[in-house]
């Protein structure tokens, strides 16, 4: 297993520790625009990481040429110790995971069944992406460790146009499954044909967030809980301690390795075993995201996030509630189905705006009375999280361009929040 | 290499079009976080891309090896069309004045660690709680072969120097980050660019903004937007909205449409307003000479004297026009196809000066730089929150105003904007788009930009 990375490692004389990380991406990419197929992609990437280490100094690159490990070690005499160093792990374990979904990978090679039932089962002309991958995850280190992980996923959104109306989906899914695919259209579709534009006025008001728009907002939660981030003070978490109350004692948030869901992943860079981990437990701030070297500044343990340098969420989940999607909107409520441009202008405090896209859906007394206009959420991410008054039981994994790390998300109510006319 | 190339095309010559490319991208980044070193890297990506079309639809496929390409049939509708555009063989190259290596990895990480010990040194009323650096230097090379034997060779080097900071001042916080510094050459590029002085600058100003700022007051006045913000302005607002893939709908679940879908007028600002897109700029960051399809590069009016005169176009957008494609059509790496992008673009400058661009506002506000802007999927809807503001008072600068907000329509900013001034200047950038996602590199900019009777709004 690993051979070729293994007599690489063999060659690499001259320094204290080596990891050599290798990805293999093999993906089908299928691009609709308003109902015909624009571009079939096949794309096959392998590209081969080295962290090697001398003392404390160490240096991170590509693999490509014959030269590189004097290059390397050139580099290496010539600067000085870093502030913080990769750590590979005393794990000297062969591992190997793989999960393949043979009828994936039928449409992988041959993805024209699915793009049948996507253009057949959208009532609006449908533009979107459908992603087939697979994928094949290597690390072996000089401390023994030699692993590799391969699985291989769906995922796509779809963008469905009833005039001047829209409405998007997404789904993301380690086998393939016809009706989630046809759901996922469907759901577009069913946003899109609520019509009747109706004027917001500026001001606070109860939101609902769809999976998507909340999955988005996830990735950047996700991305401010790497350790890294908050020692660098781009993160609202740089402001907490772990304990602290940070959120709604409802929502619950983790990063999520385990699962069998797609981006999921069995070790990290150092050769630690990935698992399950809250950042956030029933509103309180439990884990940053971590590597070993991390772990030291942070006194605690790495959670299996590494990243050589910066430590990364794997896949997410956020914890379902008790209620029905209806029984969110059943008061005065707006509706975001989807998002756009999220910018935040301070990191520490979390401010942040957001521009809705597709349906906002208006409704009162918990009927939809129609679609507002451009409307754009301008709060902060603290009291997004701390105003969470319910979420749904159902949850949706979502996966989009402007969510790319998978989120398993309920629908979320969340009160008082700021609301600006775009 | 060019075996290879010539091998991909023949094998694929029963398609109308193919284009074979070899792309290479090779950089090495430090990165300094508070004055020590956090980490380098040495990364190099090269591999083939193979493009083809037939019926309507565009094959893409890509990898390290030549032969592991492969495009798998699709017996379906497609969506695209092909112009019959004549495809131009050619070189360009950008030359280094200073190579990278002139310079020992060493003295580069002295050069930034340096750069905060002065830094923190600075006498501020506030307190620096951060400072991070990233340097990057990265040579971009590509070769790409078209099925009618034309070739398009490129060079360029690039150097980017990116930073963040937070400063504090008893209950307020403000993150600041900044992309002044990125362009095509060599080591030059940091004796150039002066950035001990700019970021020392950017810190006692934002110190100053952050303990001695005023509120703003909500409401109408005059505005005058600085070239930072007049660049994003020309990037996302006319830019973006201005490729025709966007107009046509390509992108319209990924980055989304144009309101140029519904605009029916030739007008759309005032006689003040020229917005150029321009790959052939020297020394720029989003330089060109022939874009990926072999069309030559040329400045692009986007805009002319307030009137829309072009859209950005490639090989694919030009016949759904009835026009030929302007060579705007660019890939960020092996692995991804060539679609329509920005290169450089801005504001065309006029001839007053700064002073006498506010010398007639009674009461306005100049905002310098942003911390934040977003802006809907279809580049109407934007909001800018000011970082370095300014009260603009009986024509002169004043006290400097936490933060004010301004939010509204492109189409309501562009005729409102009454004159701009000789000041242009670029901010590098780059630019996101595609699935799976591309990130190009580009300068947005432009002069200091005047616009009339404009809301104001407090956060």
């Amino acid at each position: 297993m690993n051979e070729e990375l293994l007599s690489l490692l063999e060659k690499m004389k001259g320094f204290d520790e080596v990891a050599l990380f290798k990805v293999k991406a093999e993906a089908t990419t299928i691009k609709f625009v308003f109902g015909k197929v624009s571009t079939a992609q096949n794309l096959d990437d392998e590209v081969t990481y080295a962290l090697v280490k001398k003392d404390k100094k160490y240096l991170v690159s590509t693999l490509v040429g014959k030269n590189e490990t004097e290059i390397n070690q050139e580099i290496l005499k010539s600067i000085d110790e870093p502030q913080l160093a990769p750590v590979i792990s005393d794990n000297d374990r062969e591992y190997k995971f793989e999960k393949i979904d043979q009828q994936l990978e039928k449409l992988r090679i041959d993805p024209n069944s699915a793009i049948s039932t996507i253009l057949d089962t959208s009532e609006y002309p449908i533009s979107g992406i459908l992603n087939i991958r697979k994928n094949t995850i290597s690390l072996v280190t000089s401390k023994g460790f030699n692993g590799i992980d391969i699985r291989n996923s769906i995922d796509g959104y779809f963008r469905a146009f009833n005039g001047e109306y829209s409405g998007q989906w997404s789904f993301a899914d380690s086998k393939y499954n016809e009706n989630e695919l046809k759901d996922t259209i469907k759901t577009a579709n069913e946003y899109a044909s609520i019509t009747n534009k109706i004027d917001i006025d500026e001001g606070k008001y109860d939101l609902v967030l769809s999976p998507l728009v909340f999955g988005n907002l996830m990735n950047y939660l996700a991305s401010m809980s790497s350790g890294l981030r908050i020692l660098m003070g781009n993160s609202i978490f740089a402001k907490f301690k772990i304990g602290d109350k940070v959120a709604s004692e409802k929502f619950t948030f983790s990063d999520v390795p385990n699962e069998d869901r797609p981006s999921s992943v069995s070790f990290d860079q150092e050769a630690t075993f990935t698992r399950n981990k809250s950042i956030v437990e029933n509103g309180i701030y439990k884990t940053p995201l971590l590597n070993n070297e991390l772990a030291l500044l942070f006194n605690s343990k790495s959670t299996g996030n590494a990243g050589w340098i910066y430590p990364q969420s794997w896949t997410l989940e956020v914890n379902e509630g008790k209620t029905s999607k209806d029984s969110l909107t059943a008061g005065n409520v707006i509706l975001f189905n989807n998002n756009w441009y999220t910018r935040f202008q301070n990191y520490v405090e979390g401010n942040f705006s957001t521009v809705g896209r597709d349906a906002i859906v208006v409704y009162k007394n918990g009927q939809p009375m129609g679609i507002a206009g451009r409307l754009r959420i301008a709060d902060s991410m603290i009291n997004i999280i701390k105003n969470i008054e319910e979420l749904s039981r159902q949850r949706y994994l979502v996966k989009w361009w402007d969510s790319p790390i998978p989120v398993l998300s309920p629908y979320v109510l969340v009160k008082d929040i700021k609301v600006s006319r775009a | 290499m060019s075996k290879d190339l010539e091998d991909i095309i023949k094998k694929y010559s029963d398609f109308k079009y193919v284009e074979a490319r070899y792309h290479k991208n090779e950089s090495t980044s430090i990165m300094i976080m508070n004055g020590q070193l956090l980490g380098i890297s040495k990364e190099t990506y090269d591999g083939y891309g193979l493009r083809a079309y037939n019926n309507g639809i565009l094959y893409f496929s890509s990898s390290s090896s030549p032969d592991n390409l492969e495009l798998r049939s699709i017996d379906k509708l497609g969506w695209e069309e092909i112009g019959e555009e004549e495809i131009n063989s050619g070189k360009y190259e950008i030359k280094e004045k200073k190579k990278f290596d002139l310079m020992p990895i060493d003295e580069k990480i002295k050069f930034l660690k340096d750069l905060y010990l002065n830094v923190k040194n600075l006498k501020i009323d506030s307190k620096l709680l951060n400072f991070n650096l990233i340097y990057s230097e990265s040579i971009e090379e590509k070769k790409i072969l078209f099925n009618d034997n034309s070739l398009v060779e490129a060079y360029v080097p690039r150097i980017s120097l990116y930073y963040t900071f937070v400063l504090q001042h008893m209950d307020k916080t403000v993150t600041v980050w900044s992309d002044e510094f990125g362009a095509s050459g060599g080591l030059e590029l940091l004796d150039n660019w002066d950035p001990q002085k700019k970021i020392e600058e950017k810190i006692k100003e934002v110190d100053k903004v952050l303990t001695k700022g005023k509120p703003v007051k909500e409401g109408k006045t005059d505005v005058v937007l600085s070239s930072m913000l007049t660049g994003i302005m020309a990037h996302e607002s006319i830019g973006h909205p201005f490729e025709a893939d966007r107009v046509l709908g390509r992108e319209s679940a990924q980055a989304g449409m144009s309101y140029l879908r519904d605009f029916n007028k030739k007008k759309i600002g005032s006689n003040a307003v020229t917005v150029i897109d321009d790959p052939t700029l020297p020394g720029s960051n989003g330089i060109f000479m022939i874009d990926d399809e072999g069309i030559k590069a040329r400045p692009k009016y986007l805009i002319k004297n307030g009137e829309i005169n072009e859209l950005l176009q490639d090989r694919f957008s030009a016949p759904k026009y009835n026009t030929k494609s302007n060579g705007s059509a660019r890939a960020m790496s092996y692995n991804r196809e060539p679609i329509i992008r920005m290169s450089n673009t801005f504001f065309l400058p006029g001839n007053m000066s700064f002073e006498e661009l506010i010398s007639d506002i009674r009461e306005g506000v100049f905002i310098k730089s942003y911390m934040e802007w977003n802006i809907d999927d279809m580049r109407l809807g934007e909001r800018y929150v000011g970082l370095e503001s300014y009260e603009i008072k009986n024509g002169e600068l004043g006290d400097p105003l936490l933060f004010p907000v301004l939010e509204g329509k492109t189409t309501d900013f562009l005729p409102a904007v009454d004159a701009v001034d000789n000041n242009l200047r670029f901010y590098a950038g780059v630019c996101g788009k595609g699935d799976p996602d591309q990130g190009v590199p580009v300068w947005m900019g432009g002069p200091d930009m005047r616009l009339r009777n404009i809301r104001i709004k407090v956060m």
